[in-house]
């Protein structure tokens, strides 16, 4: 018997905008029945990766496979097994919430019947099951989102492409969207888009770092979060305002073997605390030196975070971009 | 291959369920232009035009009225739905990613125009039966459709490119001010076609619109067809159709 296939298999894939290198070779595997979150900031290709997977646009070169079948030749087969919550809620707002969906379900074949009884169970299920015969215009943004999120469950997809789900929700809407997220695990192979590293975190089994169109990070939250471990960052907390003036002295710390600062990136967070970066913690010595005892009240370290993982590979990514 | 049942049907449907959402508003924008025409040229001129083509003015006006309300109902019907889908909401990205084509997707909606246009060149009809002293010729309905079906295929499919291709809602009333109305007035909607100079008749004479409002009327009014009227109109209800399918799978998969 032959495996069964990845959930999604992407290989370089590349996509230009005119001059605009939206994805320069993105690569990429998903498990099926994982949790898969592409994280990246505004701009870095998100949505642009998501509608070259579920057929909307063309890559310029690359392939991809949803559960094995081609994106560019079998998109047929493709299209049957996904589907998507794209990032804006777009809803034909001349008809009511029921017709929106039934439209869906009859565009993937479904029976009325089935497709009747299907939509009445997914609307209670989200308590929208009252407003069915509302105008989208009618439904705040976070009721929105969820009659987004069960029309593409209708066909019951395999491959289920979430486009920044809880962007512009507030925590009560998101709290329900991550909800749904996580019961639909059971079900389906999960990708999303996401800006938010608390997201990205909570939710997935596996994680994409998307930057300016480059993959530049891919693990389980916790391997991205040792990829930085021994955590080399440190807070600094004074009893005294002065976290500007040793951030000063801080800086001009040299190492005397190779000439370079030994402490990167100091910064006052405010007047008591100051954070900063050293790769070898024997260096702290350095930092009681310098610092008066009575005005110190603690050095610590500090736990990375996706954030920092983020902001740290990311920079890197950017400052390769800028050299080349 | 077409999916008629996945595609081009819900598609179909949904062109004519947003239609009948505010039917209201709908019938008295599409009364609102003939019956103006009826009021001032009808009305307003009989005193002074008697008999054209020796039928009284408003005989010779009213299927013309007819004939123009279903080709601007066909043009804006499928304008607006494509413009409204592919720029405004936006749906046309979820269509696409439903397991049927492209072409279900432009059929359906052609179709969709196609008959709203019908439809509302109906209620155009009862209204003026009711203030005209037109008598229809029920038997002669059947030439007229045979001109109306191409003509409202035409137009809605001129529609549906223009709203496909134009992002900016200027600039679809901009086509319809400088292209459509020009091209409907000119095909002998208030005069017959034989006022116009010499020189240019020949040019009248092909155009889609003559063929719709001066064979239109002779259809409805007689029950006359003429080859060339039947062909011209036919060939570019095939030609447009042809087009706007083509151009919409162009624009979408760019
Ligand atoms: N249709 C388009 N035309 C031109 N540029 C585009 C288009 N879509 C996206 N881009 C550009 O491609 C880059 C990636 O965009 P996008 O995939 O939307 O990013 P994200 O979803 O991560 O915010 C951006 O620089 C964006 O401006
Ligand atoms: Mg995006």
């Amino acid at each position: 018997m032959t495996p069964p296939a990845k959930a999604i298999e992407a290989l370089q894939i590349t996509k230009n905008y005119g001059k605009i290198q939206a994805l320069k070779g993105v690569s990429f595997t998903v498990e099926t029945g994982s949790v898969f979150s592409i994280l990246g900031p505004n701009g870095a290709g998100k949505t642009t990766l998501l509608k070259i997977l579920t057929t909307i646009s063309n890559p310029d070169t690359g392939k991809a496979f949803i559960e094995g079948f081609n994106i560019l030749t079998q998109t047929l087969e493709v299209r049957q097994r996904i589907g998507i919550v794209s990032q804006d809620n777009h809803f034909d707002r001349y008809l009511s919430i029921w017709h929106n969906l039934t439209l869906h379900a009859q565009m993937h074949g479904l029976p009325k019947k089935e497709y009747e009884h299907r939509i009445t169970a997914l609307l209670k299920q989200v308590d929208l099951y009252d407003r069915r015969f509302s105008l989208a215009d009618d439904l705040s943004g976070g009721m929105q989102r969820r009659v987004s999120l069960i029309r593409a469950l209708i066909h019951n997809p395999r491959v289920l492409f979430l486009d920044e789900p809880t962007t512009g929700l507030d925590p009560q809407a998101r709290a329900e969207i991550w909800e749904m997220i996580e019961n639909l695990k059971q079900t389906a192979t999960i990708i999303l888009t996401t800006h938010y590293m608390e997201e990205a975190d909570r939710l997935s089994d596996r994680i994409l770092l998307l930057n300016q169109g480059q993959g530049v990070g891919i693990g389980t939250p916790r391997e991205l979060k040792l990829a930085l471990t021994p955590s080399n960052k440190y807070e600094l907390a004074l009893g005294v305002p002065k976290a500007k003036d040793y951030a000063t002295v801080l800086q001009q710390v040299i190492n005397p073997l190779t000439d370079v600062p030994v402490f990167e990136e100091i910064i006052p967070l405010n007047d008591f605390t100051l954070e900063f970066q050293t790769a070898k913690p024997e260096n702290l010595k350095e930092v009681l030196r310098h610092i008066d005892p009575s005005d110190l009240i603690r050095l610590g370290k500090l736990e990375a975070n996706l954030e920092d993982v983020f902001l740290s590979i990311t920079k890197r990514s950017n400052a390769q971009e800028r050299a080349s | 291959m077409l999916n008629f049942k996945q595609g081009i049907f819900p598609l179909y449907q949904k062109v004519l369920r947003q239609e009948s959402q505010s039917w209201i508003a709908e019938t008295l924008t599409t009364l609102a232009v003939p019956l103006s025409f009826f009021l001032a040229f009808g009305l307003g001129l009989r005193g002074y035009i008697s008999n054209v083509n020796g039928v009284p003015y408003l005989v010779f006006l009213a299927p013309g009225l007819i004939s123009l309300t279903i080709m601007l109902e066909a043009y804006r019907t499928g304008a607006w739905g494509l413009w409204l889908d592919r720029w405004y909401q936006k749906m046309i990205n979820e269509y696409r990613i439903k397991p049927i084509t492209t072409s279900d997707i432009i059929i359906g909606e052609i179709l969709g125009g196609f008959t709203v246009a019908l439809f509302k060149g109906a209620i155009v009809t009862l209204v003026l039966l009711i203030l005209a002293p037109v008598s229809v010729h029920w038997k002669y309905l059947g030439p007229y459709l045979f001109y109306m079906f191409p003509g409202s295929i035409l137009f809605t499919c001129i529609g549906t490119m223009v709203g496909t291709m134009f992002r900016k809602p200027d600039q679809i009333a901009q086509i319809q001010t400088i292209v459509i109305t020009p091209l409907l007035y000119l095909g002998g909607l208030f005069f017959p076609i034989q006022a116009f100079p010499a020189s240019i008749l020949p040019i009248i004479t092909w155009l889609p619109t003559t063929a719709l409002f001066d064979g239109g009327r002779e259809a409805l009014l007689s029950g006359h067809l003429t080859i060339q009227y039947s062909l011209i109109l036919w060939l570019s209800a095939g030609l447009s159709f042809w087009a706007a399918t083509l151009l919409f799978n162009r624009k979408l998969s760019e």
